[in-house]
């Protein structure tokens, strides 16, 4: 008994070891355009082995020889099987067709437990599809909008596209436009985010479990992949909205070789605006527009090299200008001013994609990115006293920014279906400006009297490096982890930060739709947004740490129940605690507006910690999809020099947080959407009580000091002890498709807010018409009925 | 300019926002946590205590504070002697002229009053005196005379930590002055330096500063020079208290938490040491350019 069984376990074991293995890789794409996709699953059911496409639609997938029958997925396509006997490293590219052309033509098992089976967790990947058909604000569809209705994602609150994740900042969101960073994700501040949803073709968000790959922001990676073009046939859309217009070309450069895509939008609310404007002021006009542009080159060398080249390019722009003329004792005077608020984004990347081999991908990236926020004002005076004329003219400007020139080198190494290793190495050269004013002055156009000076805080230049590794491991049926390292190196002043930051994901597979996960993750990151707890612009700093301030650094625990309750639905609950270090905030009394102090004597550094729970469960397939999402949570902000060193909760402290998304296909023309959120109101900090203050002591006479008490003193129950009233509102959308000859028509309507919830935005005590005190609020946003109408051909 | 910037940055701001808000009145329910005494007292070496109480009001209410007049005030001396100190209608405040509070006391106050009981403690500071003031000149880059620049030293005491306000008197008033250096420890507000001795510990400490004149509108030949060497509760409420009194309501504005140390009541319990001393100015002040190299 015991001989056989040392035979069959020999024999096993030869098998095993003699077994020729091969490697199938390729690319993973649509059909129609060519457009590779990312993320999509390719699975041997045979040998129960699997690979994922990487950000560039590539797979590769190690097996022994013999018959493979392999399912590839990808949602919103149809899955398709390839059957063959594989006797040598093979290449297939596989095209998928979106389901929204094939409806019942094949049906083949497609693997729905992609989320339980990934060892990464705290992770959503959401179809550029699904943003386009949930309800929009001005009939604009928004990726971070979209983003915000996810479990552990906050809005910061009305007219605000920041994204809070899991207790951090708005700074803490490494957000990736095709490897770039996005420092200013807002249009409008902040009603609309930058990304135009024609010109995105998929989009990943990571919460926690961070892989190494990633790093420099304590609390999330959104990244975000701009579509490549049509390789094959030109397409398009042009969409009128309510206060905007955009278009979108794609299409070949050379058939198969080359493929090009371009989107632009701009707003027209300065010309809407106008007649209101200038019926609110004798001689001021003044509005506000943004424009933006996205463009995308690629060009296939051969099976091995490919080369692409990304573009975004956009600005915002708001405007004043005030011009007064008048006569008094036959002296003619004329006055102009002109202001201006301004901020934008240019981003530039081009990356060059190398397949060494069947088992090694490689890509090459160098990127430039630009941030600038300026305000101008401008002025002239002049005045005619009986043909003598005099004048004075000035002109000042004020701007900070951040530019970087980056380069990164990263590989994908395939050694086995056990194994798939990531490495690379990335630099950014930062040059941080952190406010500069320049004033121009001139009277009488005398040169004598010209002035031409700049003043304020002078460039920071830094390095900021990172080496990473990680190795996603198949342990084995039951076991799989992902375990890595992101070495991160910052250089500023003369003074160099370097942190080691471990990164372990694992997942227990408890049944085939169940499975646990943990991760543990150390982040640290080396630039800061400084701003404004109160009303939020766009004049918010970006800065690095220096010898005085310390990099930010995070701790996150997280641990994951993840099941396939049905077919075609997602569920999971995940708990996570972390903990932040030298986190910065404004000093109590500070301004952004307080000029001629430099921006490291306004600013506090603290700690901070929050936990919480999210529930999610989400409808895949079906004419109704959608999911809803509930997270319970707190986030706290512990600072020596705020709040008398007491803890107290983050603005965006939010115990609860409720998304419900739905999108429902009535039929080939029609469909509809819904969304509903619910949200606990920000702690904010407001007086509840008053009373004298104690003044100064002035002159001493006879040993006795007088005092005054003319000023109140207005209590605060400490630091954002207060909370705003709960934010609500349920969106509904409604689109009509036409199929014309060449083209489909898509009529959009949209009802934001429908039941007209008014808001906060802002609270302050005011007076009311009896002169009463009273808690004012301003809410930006009530009933908004929107329509657009779109061709896309 | 700055202020011009303001304005402008904030009227595109708001005209934007104006372009799609609406204005709600909350008839919200803003923590009420009953009125309680308010105690300000600063004591001060070597002279009468005096001590105000009022009635906060919840901050709805657009009346003013109302005194307390039959409060029960006591001071407490070192643990020792506790003395009385009643109400004076013509000061409004209550006083005993016949106590004196000095260095080094450990004093203990207890208001009583029918809204409650309010008490804190405070220890009278040292007194830190200026060893030396240079004045000069000031002129401005066109070569005008715009004041006096001042130039003082005093010593720090070591192993304690000490806070100091600085600030200058001309007439009655506090003068318009400035700082002229870069000291972290230091900042400028209402026209009072506010000193903490993190950079200078039990060392000299050397300070210049401006005291701006408008030539004729000065109203005395005097200008009095005044150290206030604080404890650090005084220190914390008249630092938080100036700063939200300068940045008022502003949206763009921190909040600021005024300090408080009276328990079951509000205001503040501080204790100062007022070194004083004095120049005449009038010889310094002349009213010509000079030409600058």
């Amino acid at each position: 008994m015991k001989i056989s069984l040392f035979v069959i376990a020999f024999s096993f074991l030869i098998n095993f070891t003699l077994a020729q293995r091969f490697t199938i890789s390729g690319y993973v794409s649509d059909v129609k355009t060519g457009e590779k996709l990312i993320s999509a699953s390719v699975y041997d059911t045979i040998s129960k082995k699997g690979a994922i496409t990487n950000n560039y639609g590539f797979y590769s997938l190690t097996l022994p020889e013999g018959n493979v029958a392999l399912i590839v997925s990808y949602l919103g396509y149809s899955p398709k099987a390839e059957l063959f006997d594989l006797n040598s490293n093979t290449t297939k590219n596989i095209a998928l067709h979106p389901t929204i052309e094939l409806k019942e033509v094949e049906v083949v098992a497609e693997r729905e437990t992609k989320h339980v089976e990934s060892s990464q967790m705290s992770i959503t990947q959401i179809p550029i599809h699904t943003i386009k058909s949930l309800p929009v604000f001005f009939s604009e569809a928004d990726i971070l909008k979209t983003i915000q209705l996810l479990p552990g994602v906050q809005s910061g609150g009305e007219g605000t596209s920041g994204l809070y994740v899991r207790g951090g900042g708005p700074d803490q969101n490494l957000i990736l436009l095709d490897g770039v960073p996005v420092y200013n994700c807002d249009h409008l501040f902040g009603f609309f985010s930058v990304f135009n949803s024609d010109a995105i073709q998929n989009i990943t968000l990571i919460k926690g479990g961070f892989p190494a790959r990633y790093g420099g922001r304590l609390s999330s990676v959104l990244d975000i992949r701009m579509k490549e073009g049509n390789l094959n046939e030109f397409h398009g859309t042009f969409s009128l909205g309510l206060i905007s217009s955009k278009f979108m070309l794609e299409g070949p450069l050379a058939k198969n070789k080359s493929s090009f895509v371009v989107s632009a939008r701009r707003t027209y609310i300065d010309i809407l605006a106008q007649p209101i404007i200038r019926s609110m002021g004798n001689g001021t006009s003044g509005g506000y527009y943004f424009y933006d542009i996205n463009s995308k080159f690629n060009y296939i060398f051969s099976d091995t090299n490919r080369l692409f080249l990304s573009i975004y390019w956009g600005n915002d722009k708001a405007y004043s200008k005030y011009k007064d003329k008048y006569i008094d004792q036959g002296t003619s005077y004329e006055n102009k001013e002109k202001a201006s608020l301004g901020w934008g984004n240019m981003i530039t990347a081009i990356r060059w994609n190398h397949l060494f081999n069947p088992k090694l991908f490689s890509n090459v990236t160098a990127t430039f990115s630009r941030y600038r926020f300026q305000v101008g004002l401008e002025s002239n005076n002049q005045q005619n006293d009986n043909g003598t004329i005099s004048n004075s003219e000035y002109a000042y400007k004020y701007f900070s920014g951040i530019y970087d020139f980056a380069g990164k080198i990263d590989f994908d190494y395939h050694p086995s279906p056990n194994h798939n290793i990531i490495f690379g190495v990335s630099e950014i050269y930062h040059t941080f400006s952190p406010g500069v004013n320049v004033f121009k002055g001139e009277q009488n156009n005398d040169p004598s009297t010209k002035i031409d000076t700049s003043f304020g805080n002078s460039n920071i230049y830094a390095n900021e490096i990172a080496l990473f590794f990680e190795d996603d491991i198949n342990i084995n049926a039951l076991f799989k982890a992902n375990i890595g390292i992101h070495q991160s190196m910052f250089l500023v002043r003369n003074k160099f930060y370097s942190n080691t930051q471990p990164r372990l994901s694992l997942r227990y597979l408890m049944h085939e739709n169940w499975s646990l996960k943990a991760a543990y993750t150390q982040m640290n990151q080396y630039i800061n947004l400084l701003s404004n707890s109160g009303i939020g612009l766009p004049t918010d700093l970006w800065l690095p740490s220096t010898d005085r301030i310390k990099p930010q650094a995070s701790q996150q625990w997280a641990l994951g129940v993840f099941n396939v309750p049905a077919k075609g639905y997602e569920a999971s609950v995940e708990l996570y605690y972390k903990t932040m270090k030298n986190l910065i905030e404004y000093k109590e009394g500070a301004t952004f507006f307080s000029e001629g102090e430099s921006w490291e004597d306004k600013i506090e550094m603290g700690n901070g910690r929050a936990y919480g729970a999210e529930f999610f469960i989400k409808k895949t397939k079906g004419k109704t999809t959608g999911w809803i999402g509930y997270t319970l949570a707190w986030s706290w902000r512990k600072f020596e020099n705020l709040n008398f060193g007491k803890a107290f909760p983050y603005r965006y402290d939010r115990r609860h947080d409720i998304s419900i998304a739905i999108t429902h296909t009535i039929d080939e023309q029609f469909d509809i959407g819904a969304v509903w959120v619910y949200g606990t109101g920000n702690a904010v900090s407001l007086p509840i009580e008053q009373y004298p203050m104690l003044e100064f002591p002035s002159m001493p006479q006879n040993n006795y000091y007088t005092e005054y008490d003319y000023n109140n003193v207005q209590y605060y129950d400490g630091r954002n002890g207060f909370r705003m009233p709960a934010y609500h509102r349920l969106d509904l959308s409604f689109n009509m498709h036409k199929k014309l000859k060449k083209a489909t028509r898509t009529w959009s309507i949209g009802i934001y807010n429908v039941y007209n919830r008014k808001n906060p935005y802002y609270l302050y005590f005011g007076y009311d018409d009896q002169g009463r005190k009273r808690l004012t609020q301003i809410s930006l946003f009530p009933i908004i009925p929107s329509f657009s109408y779109s061709l896309t051909f | 300019m700055k202020s011009n910037k303001n304005i402008h940055v904030f009227i595109l701001v708001i005209t934007i926002l104006l372009f799609f808000s609406c204005k709600k009145y909350l008839d919200m329910d803003i923590i009420d946590k009953g009125r309680k005494p308010v105690v300000n007292a600063l004591l001060i070496a070597d002279s009468v205590p005096y001590i105000k109480v009022y009635q906060s009001t919840h901050i709805l209410d657009n009346s003013q504070s109302s005194l307390i007049t039959n409060a029960e005030v006591l001071l407490t001396s070192n643990l020792q002697n506790t003395y009385t100190l009643p109400y004076s209608s013509v000061s409004q405040q209550y006083i005993n002229p016949s106590i004196h509070v000095h260095e080094g006391d450990k004093i203990k106050l207890n208001i009583n009053t029918s809204i409650g009981n309010a008490e804190t403690e405070v220890v009278i500071p040292s007194n830190i005196s200026i060893f030396n003031i240079d004045t000069f000149p000031y002129y401005d880059h066109s070569g005008y005379q715009h004041g006096i620049e001042i130039k003082l030293s005093f010593k720090d005491p070591a192993q304690s930590k000490d806070y100091y306000i600085l600030y200058t008197l001309n007439g009655p008033n506090v003068s318009t002055t400035s700082y002229e250096g870069n000291d972290p420890a230091i900042e400028e507000m209402s026209n009072r330096l506010f000193i903490d001795d993190l950079t200078f510990n039990g060392k000299q400490k050397n300070i210049s500063l401006v005291f701006y004149n408008n030539f004729d509108m000065y109203s005395s030949n005097m200008l009095y020079i005044c150290l206030m060497h604080v404890d650090e509760n005084y220190y914390k409420y008249a630092y938080s208290v100036y700063k939200q009194q300068e940045t008022g309501n502003s949206p763009f504005s921190e909040p600021v938490i005024v300090y408080n140390n009276i328990k079951n009541g509000y205001g503040i319990g501080g204790a100062a040491n007022i070194f004083k001393d004095s120049i005449d100015i009038s010889s310094i002040l002349i009213r010509k350019k000079i030409n600058l190299k």
